[in-house]
Order: C-alpha cells, then sequence, then structure tokens
C-alpha cells in the first residue's frame, strides 16, 4: 500500500510510536510492582534495589518521560508535519532527538534503581541526565518550531500551539528546577533551600502536569480527536480563550502541593485562589473535543479508537474538576498526604494521558506505517474495556483509600487524642491496595494487547509494502 | 518581605487575571458565524461557534471568588486580608494565618484533654494501673506516640524492649518510667571485638552458660570467667545481674533484647548496641506522660 503522504518524515513518528508502547509496558509494569509491594511488602524481597522507594521514581519518571514523552514526541512530530503541511526541516536532528531521549530514559533506568537520585520528585535524575536532558529537549524545541517555520499553512493550528507552550515551558521547569551544585558525577546539591526550594519543586512538578502532562496532551487531543471523528472543531474562540487562559493560569497553582506547610500563607492562598480560576480554562479543551463530536457521536458504536478519545477526555474533565476542588484548603486538609492524590494522579494518567496516546498511536500506526488499518479491531475493543475497568478500580479504590486515611488521621476522641494511630489507617488501607493492584494489572494486560497489535501491524504492512513492490509497473 | 517585592506580586497577580478576564470579554462579544473559519489543516477545520454560555458563566464565576477571597485572605504580597473583621478570634486578629488556624484547633483540643485528664493527674500514675478512664487515655497517646518502636501490644521487637513483662532495663517503678519517657536514655554497648580478639567465641559461649542456674554454677571454673570479671562487671555487676543506673541488662535470664543465639550474642559483644529511647520532654506535655506511664506500668501489672 502506498504511503499516505510520503514527502513526510515518518521514522522519526514510527520509532517514538514503538518505543511509546514498549516504554509504556516497562513503566506500568514497574507501576504493577510497586502496587504490588504495597499491598504484600514483602515483595521487596530486601533488594535495595527492587525496594520501593527506588522503584517509585523509576516507574514516575518512565511513565511521565518515557511512555508519556515518546508519545509525545510521536504525536507533535506527526501532526506538526500534516498540519503545516511540510515535512519536518532536519532528518538528522529528527534522528538525534530520538537516540537522545532514549539514551536519557536508558540512565535514567540504570540509574534510579541503583540508588542515584536528586531527590526532587519527578526529577530524581542527577545532574548529567540532567543535562542531557536539556540538551536533547533544546534539539527538540529547534526541530518542533523549525517545521512551524518552514510551514505551507497561513495560520498555525491550535494543536501546535498547545505542543509549542508545553515545549517551551517544559524547558524552563526543568532547566530552573534542576540546578543543582554537583558534587561528584553521581551526587549533586539543590541550589535552593528550605521552602525556596520546595516551592520551586512544586512549581515544577505542577506544571510538569500543566505543560507535560496537560498542554502537550491537549495538543494530540486537538489533531486526532477531529481527524478520527472526521468532524471540524466545534469552537475557535473557545480554543483561543482556554489556550492563553490555561497557559497564563496554570503556572500559579503550585503553592497548592504546600497547604498548610512552612511556605508562607499568602503564597498558598494566592496558589489556591488560582487554581479555582484554573477550573474553566481546564474544561475549556475538554468542552472543544466533546462538541466537536456533534453529529458524529454514532460512530462510537463501531469505532474503539475514537472511544478511547472520548472517555479520555470525560476522565480528563474529571480530573480537571477534582484538581481545583482538592486545591480549596478545606478539601486539601483532608486530602493530602492520602490515596486520594494518588488516586487524583492516575485518574489523570491513566484516565487523560495514557488513553489519549494510546487512541492517538492506534490511529498513527496503520497510516505511519503503511497498513490499511490496525491488525485487530477486536484487540483494540477488548484494550479499550480493560484499560476503562482498570482505571476505574485503580481511582475508586484510591479515592476510597483517601477518604478513609484522611478522616482516621484527623479524628480524635473529645479527650483530645487521636482515636487511631496510623498503623490502623494502613491496615485499613490493605484492601483498597489490593483493588488498585487488579486496576494495574488489567490496565497492564491492555498494554500488553496492544503491543501484539502494533507488532502484527507493522508485521502487515511490511508485507503490504513488499507484495506493492513486486507488482509490475501499471 | 519588601515594599518592592509585595508590589511585584500583586502588579503580576493583577495583570495576569485582568488579561485573562479582558480576553474572555472580547472574545465572547463578538458575533460568532456558526460557520468554518476558512482555515483547513490536514483535513481539519474549525467552527467559528460561541463558547458555552455557562461556560463563561463559570469562569466568570471563578474569577469572582479568586478576587473574593484574595481581599479576605492574604495573598497580594504584604497585604493581610479582611479576615480580622469577619472572625472574633484573637488568633487572627491580623488576618487569617495558618498558625493561627492551627493554634484555635490546639487549643480547643487541649482545653479537652486538660478537663478530662484533671482527675487522673492528681493522683500518683501507680494508683491508675486500674482506672479504665485514664488507660483509656493512656493507650490512645501510646498508639499515636509509642507504638511505632514497642509495637501496639507494647510486646516490643528486636532492639525495642517489651514493655508488658517484668524486666526492666531502667527501672519500672512510676518514678523510672517517667524519667525515661520525659528525658529518654541512650543504652550502649561497647564493642569488645578487639579487646577479646580469639576469645570472642568462647565468651559468647561464657555469656550464654550464664543464663540459666544450671549452667551457670560451672561459671567460675570457665576459663573466661576472669575476663568477664575484668571487662563486662563495671556495667553488669560481679554476679552479671545487670545495673539499672547504667541501664546494663542482667545476664543471668533468657531475655534478650538483640537476641539470645550464639550468633547474636557474639554480634552483641563483637560489635557492640547502640539503643536509644528518645527524649519526650519537649513532644508530650507533663499530663501526658503521666497517664503514660500509667498505660505502661499497666501493661506489666496486669490485673487478675
Amino acid at each position: 500500500m502506498k504511503l499516505d503522504h510520503p514527502e513526510y518524515n515518518y521514522k522519526v513518528v514510527q520509532q517514538f510510536a514503538v518505543m511509546t508502547v514498549i516504554w509504556g509496558v516497562v513503566g506500568m509494569l514497574v507501576g504493577l510492582t510497586i502496587a504490588a509491594q504495597l499491598a504484600w511488602p514483602a515483595l521487596n524481597f530486601d533488594l535495595p534495589w527492587l525496594s520501593f522507594g527506588r522503584l517509585r521514581p523509576l516507574h514516575t519518571n518512565t511513565v511521565i518521560f518515557a511512555f508519556g514523552g515518546c508519545a509525545l514526541f510521536s504525536t507533535s512530530l506527526y501532526v506538526v508535519q500534516r498540519t503545516c503541511h511540510v515535512r519536518l526541516f532536519s532528518d538528522k536532528l529528527a534522528s538525534v532527538v530520538f537516540w537522545g531521549w532514549q539514551l536519557v530514559i536508558l540512565l535514567g533506568v540504570i540509574t534510579l534503581p541503583m540508588g542515584f537520585t536528586s531527590g526532587k520528585e519527578y526529577a530524581e535524575y542527577e545532574w548529567p541526565i540532567d543535562i542531557l536532558l536539556a540538551v536533547v529537549w533544546v534539539l527538540y524545541a529547534v526541530l518542533f518550531f523549525g517545521t512551524i517555520t518552514k510551514r505551507r499553512t497561513s495560520h498555525i493550528y491550535v494543536a501546535n500551539w498547545f505542543f509549542g507552550a508545553f515545549i517551551i515551558t517544559v524547558a524552563i521547569l526543568h532547566i530552573v528546577n534542576s540546578a543543582v551544585v554537583p558534587v561528584t558525577l553521581t551526587k549533586s546539591y539543590s541550589v535552593y533551600a528550605g521552602a525556596v526550594d520546595a516551592m520551586i519543586q512544586w512549581w515544577y512538578g505542577h506544571n510538569a502536569v500543566g505543560f507535560f502532562l496537560t498542554a502537550g496532551f491537549l495538543g494530540i487531543m486537538y489533531y486526532f480527536v477531529p481527524k478520527q471523528a472526521e468532524r471540524p472543531v466545534y469552537s475557535y474562540r473557545l480554543s483561543i480563550v482556554h489556550f492563553w487562559a490555561l497557559i497564563s493560569v496554570y503556572i500559579w497553582a503550585g503553592p497548592h502541593h504546600l497547604h498548610y506547610t512552612a511556605l508562607p500563607d499568602w503564597t498558598q492562598s494566592l496558589g489556591m485562589a488560582m487554581s479555582m480560576i484554573l477550573l474553566a480554562p481546564s474544561w475549556g479543551g475538554m468542552i472543544n473535543g466533546m462538541m466537536t463530536l456533534s453529529g458524529a457521536w454514532h460512530k462510537l458504536r463501531t469505532d474503539p479508537i475514537l472511544r478511547f478519545l472520548v472517555v479520555s477526555l470525560s476522565f480528563y474533565g474529571m480530573s480537571t474538576f477534582e484538581g481545583p476542588m482538592m486545591a480549596i484548603k478545606t478539601v486539601n486538609a483532608l486530602s493530602h498526604y492520602t490515596d486520594w492524590t494518588i488516586g487524583h494522579v492516575h485518574s489523570g494518567a491513566l484516565g487523560w494521558v495514557a488513553m489519549v496516546s494510546i487512541g492517538a498511536v492506534y490511529h498513527m500506526i496503520p497510516l505511519v506505517f503503511g497498513a490499511t488499518a490496525m491488525y485487530s479491531t477486536t484487540l483494540i475493543n477488548i484494550h479499550f474495556w480493560l484499560a476503562t475497568a482498570g482505571t476505574v478500580l485503580y481511582i475508586a479504590s484510591m479515592w476510597v483509600n483517601g477518604l478513609i486515611q484522611g478522616l482516621m488521621w484527623r479524628a480524635y476522641n473529645t479527650d483530645g487524642t487521636l482515636t487511631y494511630s496510623f498503623a490502623e489507617s494502613v491496615l485499613a488501607s490493605h484492601p483498597g491496595y489490593v483493588v488498585r493492584f487488579l486496576g494495574g494489572l488489567l490496565f497492564l494486560t491492555g498494554m500488553l494487547f496492544m503491543t501484539y497489535n502494533m507488532f502484527k501491524t507493522i508485521q502487515m504492512a511490511k508485507k503490504n509494502t513488499s507484495d506493492t513492490a513486486m507488482e509490475p509497473a501499471a | 518581605m519588601s515594599s518592592f517585592w509585595s508590589l511585584w506580586i500583586i502588579i503580576l497577580t493583577t495583570t495576569c487575571v485582568g488579561l485573562v478576564s479582558w480576553l474572555l470579554f472580547i472574545t465572547n462579544r463578538e458575533n460568532t458565524t456558526g460557520e468554518t473559519t476558512g482555515h483547513e489543516y490536514d483535513g481539519i477545520e474549525e467552527y467559528d461557534n460561541p463558547m458555552p454560555s455557562w461556560w463563561v458563566k463559570m469562569f466568570v464565576g471563578s474569577i469572582i471568588f479568586a478576587i473574593a477571597y484574595l481581599v479576605i485572605y492574604p495573598g497580594m504580597g504584604t497585604y493581610k486580608g479582611i479576615f480580622a473583621y469577619i472572625s472574633s478570634e484573637e488568633a487572627y486578629k491580623d488576618g487569617w494565618t495558618s498558625v493561627g488556624q492551627w493554634q484555635i484547633e490546639q487549643e480547643a483540643g487541649e482545653a479537652q484533654f486538660m478537663q478530662q485528664s484533671k482527675e487522673y493527674v492528681a493522683v500518683p500514675a501507680a494508683s491508675l494501673v486500674e482506672n479504665h478512664g485514664a488507660l483509656r487515655m493512656g493507650r490512645r497517646l501510646f498508639k499515636s506516640n509509642c507504638s511505632v518502636c514497642h509495637g501496639s501490644d507494647g510486646k516490643g521487637t528486636y532492639a525495642f524492649p517489651n514493655l508488658t513483662d517484668d524486666v526492666w532495663l531502667y527501672g519500672g517503678t512510676e518514678e523510672n518510667i517517667k524519667q525515661t519517657i520525659t528525658y529518654g536514655r541512650n543504652g550502649t554497648m561497647p564493642s569488645w571485638g578487639k579487646v577479646l580478639g580469639t576469645d570472642l567465641d568462647a565468651m559468647a559461649v561464657y555469656i550464654k552458660s550464664l543464663n540459666s542456674a544450671d549452667t551457670r554454677k560451672d561459671a567460675e571454673n570457665n576459663p573466661m570467667h576472669e575476663k568477664f570479671q575484668m571487662l563486662c562487671t563495671a556495667c553488669h555487676g560481679k554476679d552479671a545481674q545487670g545495673s539499672q543506673i547504667v541501664g546494663a541488662p542482667s545476664l543471668t535470664n533468657d531475655n534478650w533484647l538483640y537476641g539470645g543465639s550464639l550468633a547474636e550474642i557474639k554480634l552483641t559483644i563483637d560489635q557492640g548496641r547502640s539503643g536509644v529511647m528518645p527524649a519526650h520532654e519537649n513532644k508530650l506535655s507533663k499530663e501526658r506522660i503521666h497517664l503514660l506511664t500509667a498505660y505502661v506500668m499497666s501493661l506489666s501489672h496486669v490485673p487478675e
């Protein structure tokens, strides 16, 4: 079969798309392992490199930067070519970005279990890896914006606004938060201290969510939803307002991660107020995606890829409602430090980020490899149900656990003593940990179906190409 | 915070919220066509549809909420907010603070505690070991403060003493226990590996032989007896009965903090041990320590 738009650079898209699925399986397998360790601590096996403390950063970094990162690279480099109607401006640079990013991830996968960490959440890579990451990221920015400048369209499509904001902001976040004084090759100290360090860390952490996991994936949504639904985007002016509002308000909301801490009160209040304003801009993306489907809802009956995309938008809407609610101090006083936070994160991570990426990858794979469609639609459908059921089990169990923990920790008796010891809340959380493990297991199983389906599709595409090559010229 | 930075925060915040509101307002005001915009990217078009009005209202509502919040609470640099005029609480006289909120909750809890514990604090802890009300409070304090090391049943574990038996490293009287909780203890067994050299194994066997009366009677004939008298008696006593003054355990029973196997005994002698009971002087009030003492005493004075 002839490739759709052979003039584009699909090689880098193929590479990143395949690695999205592979890193997804790896990252979620590590996640499943640590979920199991929380339910059955003996699974730490008393081995330092297999202990929860080392595997947890490995899980977060692998799913965010390896799985999510590869999904963003492959889709953004695909979308930028298709919506600017032009090939990437440098194939060499594209190749350097791909291999550079794989090297960053690989170094992380090796060093984190060895115990080398800068101790900053979602930014645990030590300084040599941080520098490499920054370099690769800047090259990616050059590649992306270089292609935008070469575009053959008069305007820049909305998906590219979001990708652009994501690329610029993540560079700033990463470089500022990772500023350290190196001591040895594997050890460094943050240049910030005390409450300032905490604030910088959560400015980074919150906006890693805001720009990496939200803006970037909204970029994915803005291309793949209208494309898969074959409908125009619902409202251009909604795109404009929610884009600018989202990127200008998100950056303020970090302090809500530090409610009732040593952070000054004014910072906490300001962070909370801005978090409230953030609700509408976040929902703008969901509305625009959902309304794009008007006139195309019937396609959900037959198209599991569209189902992935639509369900991802529902989870996006749920978690971006939940986020501002949890940013309210009164709610936060209950939810903070409990599993509710973990549930909230995964409602976004599994329900939104993973589902929208999965939908996009299913859409892209046949197109960039030159197959007519995915090898099996039934398998996509099975994957969809496994992923949805897994996500629901995961977040429901963590909601229950979070409420149990929050209520048990704050309960005190008429004599002013605490009603429960910490260990009692751990015991009460155990059933939730088992259910969460099952949810994760379902989600990972779905990813294994996807891996199989993907390799079968690629195999099919290769066979097609060689068949076409053997046909006599018409 | 200097007034420059305060102003900086106020200007940045109002500019950001102002620009967002302005963008929302002007975009919402213009009439929409309901047609596509005329742009087309890879087959994707965009409608010029209005923003849903419920969404615009929600957006405006959240902005109003945020402004009201920042008027009432601190947030705009050094501006303290008007909460002081809303609340009559003394802790909020300079506006709302998280420390103030903590103080109010803390004081309310403390008042309840003082009220409930009044009658128990007036009598010696030793007289409370069968008083259900006092023990209930003591048990709750124990679970929050002590159970991490001593276990929720108080039976301890490796390196953490069992509190339910009648073996006491530093004594089990009311005064001893209060002293232990208030000021903490540092139980140090020095390392004797280098001093003993090749005698280490023999010494471990000798120590184990002191455990029971049966094997102890031959102790004086053991070649290690003399060395024990020379090195160990300063703390553990001439007859190995231990000393509660220094917290040295008796070696004449089968009660072991770090395990009683030959290997563990050898490790203890060879490398020494360092056990720490943290001081609670600055963490728990006298009244709480009193109730805890009663509870700890009740663990080993179990009534019939």
